[in-house]
């Protein structure tokens, strides 16, 4: 890592207890709804703006940097291999955590493409007292994910999350498990 | 020769050896470049060190690989 990125780093972990502890202070001082004001909540602002871009730029740079990746994730998983035994652990426990994250994956996608409808009649209608209902239901963009409201001369842009649906996220993530496992071994038994 | 498909298993004279030496684990451990869990699980047989791991023992103590590490043949 560079000088740059341990100070980021750094600057996230620092300031996370800090971050949090005011977030839970502000919202018991202004059940109401009210905003703070004053050099206070400026600073606090200014902050909380800064740790909030530090966090996009790091967990960003974490999907494409195998160097910053390797640092941080295994800081943050409590990874060890100080010697060849911690390795072989360690390879132990990534093959169950991938298997096993990877059937859970496999659990939320069917689950969330699933439809299960079940409807009652109060009366008999073509000799059937209800019905059900089963099928799946696979779309690709959340349309509640980036709303562009027009009200009078406001024109506003919100983000409200990624914008790719919860089913195609997990169809994503399975790819990249499988892919991603395939592609090093491939390479490192190729040697 | 037997078959030589069985499960073989690994025991060792590292204790003993060790004991010689009036060594503690942490002393073999940081002399390797291992922890020293590993030395532990080492001793006990819990786990069987690489090859590099080995000669890096044989030549700590001097002795051939084979007068530190026996092969036992498990029946299947």
């Amino acid at each position: 890592m560079n000088k740059f990125d341990r100070f980021s780093f750094m600057y996230l972990v620092c300031l996370s207890p800090l971050i949090f502890g005011f977030m839970v202070w502000a919202v018991y001082t202004h059940l109401d709804g009210s905003t703070g004001s004053g050099i206070f909540w400026d600073i606090f602002g200014w902050l909380f703006i800064a740790w909030t871009l530090d966090l996009i730029y790091l967990v960003t740079k974490m999907v494409f940097s195998k160097r910053v990746r390797n640092v941080v994730m295994t800081k943050l998983a409590g990874m060890k291999e100080r010697d060849e035994r911690e390795s072989e652990v360690a390879g132990s426990a990534a093959k169950f955590s991938f298997l096993s994250t990877l059937a859970l994956l496999l659990f939320l996608f069917v689950f969330s493409v699933s439809n299960l409808s079940v409807t009652k009649h109060p009366k008999t209608l073509d000799k059937k007292h209800g019905t059900v209902q089963i099928g799946f239901n696979v779309k690709a963009i959340d349309d509640e994910a980036l709303v562009h409201e027009t009200k009078g001369d406001v024109e506003s842009f919100n983000y409200k999350g990624f914008p790719l649906s919860k089913p195609l996220i997990i169809l994503l993530l399975i790819f990249w498990q499988v892919g991603s496992y395939h592609l090093i071994a491939r390479r490192e038994l190729a040697d | 020769m037997g078959n030589l498909k069985t499960k073989l298993t690994l025991t060792n004279e590292l204790h003993v050896l060790r004991a010689q030496k009036r060594l503690t684990q942490q002393d073999l451990a940081d002399a390797i470049g291992v922890t020293r869990a590993t030395v532990n699980a080492l001793e006990k047989g819990n786990y069987n060190p690489s090859l590099e791991l080995a000669f890096r023992l044989s030549l700590y103590f001097k002795k051939n690989i084979h007068d530190i590490f026996k092969v036992e043949e498990i029946k299947e």
